[in-house]
């Protein structure tokens, strides 16, 4: 064996990093050869000793310090990845909405909900205009029966108010009988207005049979 | 230096560095970093340099602790950064030995008179603390002499006690460039302590002239 495979079987012999055929081969080797004895004791002394050296220099540190720094900088970042976190939500939030809006479809169909909403916001709010609460209002306060205003044909009771316009239905009779709906005018008064009032001088509905649409005073 | 338990692929105290705990970082420190500034003072050769990338090493296991994808051993890991943050800082201070030797020191070993063996000057006494130190400078010298590459792998193999496996898997080169830098590393460090390490013979003293 050349002395360059030998000394490459040394420090793998060191190693530990020969197989057992090897191994065994190197060991014969070696109990024939004080030389290399020798020169493995060398390597395994300069091995111990930089170990012991460097492990001694280690334990000599005080380490205190480095451990205070350390575990600062931990308490902090963790304080920053609350932050983060909280900061992430918000931006993956508001990259939810631009994404939406990217989407033409979408932005569409969100334009859409919005005006009908806002339509039917409207309607509702028409609804209860003031003109439709005083008529509820009336209709509460007198069992749902605008007392005194008589139609021709017997009692009538409010139906809906809206947009000044009254609605009345015959009350009484058979309930299976079609509703005669009366309209009246006057839009612009409030619904006492239009009640048979001896004390008010502004009652002068005009009342129209939608059948004939004639004036009925 | 007390060996420590090991966290081996990273497992329950990687979960817990994750979480920020206060009390895993404080373990991972007792458990590594004696065994950092032993790597990074081999590398450094200076107290206060080995402790900044002990330390600097730690923040940056805090700092990217998610990033570790547990693929390679948590230590592996950790002696990876150690062993960049040497290298920058070596290479800052523009201390990096590229010749393979130190001629200053091997010349300077020529001159020396046949010394004792190490083993024998283990003992204590005040004569031998300072055979001792002269000896320990000596060896730190032969380390300094070597190339960056072959010095820490040097560490990795004599101090560290790493796999040919694990060096290679640490340093991304094959098995048998981890054997061959190890051999050349070794053999320049037993050929500058040679006079040291041989027996005493003739009556010789240790000591240099």
């Amino acid at each position: 064996m050349e002395r360059n495979d030998q000394e490459q079987m040394l420090l793998a012999y060191l190693d530990d990093a020969l197989d057992p055929a090897e191994k065994e081969q190197f060991e014969a080797m070696l109990a024939a050869d004080p030389s290399l004895q020798m020169e493995l004791e060398q390597y395994r002394t300069m091995s111990s000793h930089l170990r012991t050296e460097l492990q001694e220099i280690a334990d000599a540190q005080d380490y205190s310090a480095m451990e205070s720094t350390v575990l600062e900088a931990v308490a902090a970042s963790q304080q920053t990845v609350v932050t983060q976190r909280r900061e992430s939500l918000l931006d993956t939030w508001f990259a939810s909405v631009q994404m939406f809006f990217r989407r033409p479809a979408m932005s569409f169909a969100l334009g859409a909900l919005l005006v009908g909403g806002l339509w039917g916001l409207n309607g509702m709010l028409s609804k209860t205009s003031p003109n439709t609460s005083t008529g509820n209002q009336y209709a509460e306060e007198n069992d749902g029966q605008p007392t005194g205003l008589r139609a021709p044909e017997g009692e009538i009771r409010l139906v809906e108010v809206e947009h000044g316009q009254v609605t009345l239905s015959q009350r009484g009779g058979d309930p299976d009988a079609p509703t005669v709906i009366w309209y009246v005018s006057e839009a612009e008064k409030p619904l006492e207005d239009l009640v048979p009032d001896d004390n008010n001088d502004n009652y002068d509905p005009v009342v129209h049979m939608p059948e004939d649409e004639d004036a009925v005073e | 230096m007390n060996p420590q338990p090991e966290p081996g692929n990273g497992g329950d105290l990687v979960s817990r560095l994750r979480a920020g705990e206060s009390r895993a970082y404080r373990e991972l420190m007792h458990t590594y970093e004696r065994r950092l500034f032993a790597f990074a003072y081999g590398f450094l050769r200076q107290n206060e340099d080995a402790m900044d990338v002990v330390q600097e090493t730690f923040l940056r296991v805090c700092k990217n602790i998610n990033s570790f994808k547990g693929e390679s051993a948590f230590t592996t890991w950790l002696y990876r950064i150690t062993r960049n943050l040497c290298i920058d800082r070596l290479r800052k201070k523009n201390r990096v030995s590229m010749g393979e030797y130190n001629d200053e020191i091997s010349n300077k070993n020529e001159a020396v008179d046949k010394p004792v063996l190490v083993s024998s000057i283990s003992e204590r006494t005040p004569v031998k603390d300072n055979l001792r130190k002269e000896l320990r400078d000596e060896l730190f010298a032969a380390l300094e002499s070597l190339n960056e590459t072959h010095r820490e792998i040097l560490l990795l193999r004599e101090l560290e006690g790493l796999s040919y496996g694990e060096i290679s898997e640490m340093l991304d080169i094959p098995i048998g460039t981890v054997m061959s830098r190890i051999h050349h590393a070794r053999k320049k460090v037993q050929q500058q302590m040679k006079p040291y390490l041989e027996p005493e013979t003739s009556g010789a003293r240790y000591g240099k002239k």
